[in-house]
């Protein structure tokens, strides 16, 4: 694994990298993909964000007392609700925007996450047996 | 008691209900952030120099934790505006 600063750094080029395929694969599969591009690149864009955010609390958190930073955290995981909230209500709303690919668009993070683990922990393992 | 009440009003009654049953998913995630962050500042208290592990650790795992809330916040978001179920009702023709 790699450092603080470079993880997060890893995870959203890695993000970017996928996003930009699966835009690709929605280009060429569908007759009406300027909604579903439109929706992923904003529920991608907003994930992204949501994860800086997250970073930016872990990151403060960690200098609290154990009490400060649990009620901290809450508070801030319940402001990236909120907005994760406001992107799928207008997301729905909007008719220029594809609903289920914004959804898609906000669970990147996690899908690049798992992906990124489970390949690091194949390949130290063979590295292991080498 | 139901008698003023058209299905279609019932159809979204429901839905609205099964929204704010699916948003209670959302406080789980936020009350495991929390404790998480909290022993993180502990450890980190009790062995300063191993910060870099614990917010790594911390930060994949919170963000994975993150997205369980986010199933709640779609399904409810699905019940509230894209409403399948009255468009089901209506593709019926009762």
């Amino acid at each position: 694994m790699k450092s603080d600063k470079n993880l997060s750094y890893v995870i959203i080029k890695k993000t970017i990298v996928y996003s930009l395929i699966i835009i690709g694969i929605i280009f060429l599969g569908f007759k009406n993909y300027k909604p579903l591009i439109l929706g992923f690149v904003f529920g991608t864009t907003i994930s992204i964000l949501g994860f800086k955010l997250l970073e930016n609390t872990i990151n403060n958190s960690i200098k609290m007392s154990p009490d400060r930073a649990y009620r901290y955290t809450i508070f801030h995981y319940f402001v990236r609700y909120l907005i994760y909230g406001i992107v799928l209500i207008v997301a729905a709303i909007a008719n220029y925007l594809s609903f289920v690919t914004t959804a898609i668009g906000l669970f990147m993070i996690k899908i690049v996450i798992i992906t990124y683990t489970i390949y690091d922990s194949f390949f130290k393992r063979k590295n292991r047996k080498k | 008691m139901l008698q003023g009440i058209t299905s279609e009003a019932f159809i979204l009654g429901c839905s609205a209900i099964g929204a704010g049953l699916a948003m209670i998913a959302g406080i789980g995630p936020g009350i495991g952030q929390g404790n998480a962050a909290g022993q993180g500042a502990a450890a980190v208290g009790r062995q300063p120099e191993a910060q870099g592990d614990i917010t790594r650790t911390m930060l994949l795992g919170q963000a994975v934790a993150e997205t369980t809330g986010i199933y709640g916040l779609v399904i409810a978001i699905i019940l509230l505006f894209v409403r399948p179920l009255l468009t089901a009702y209506l593709n019926l023709g009762l």
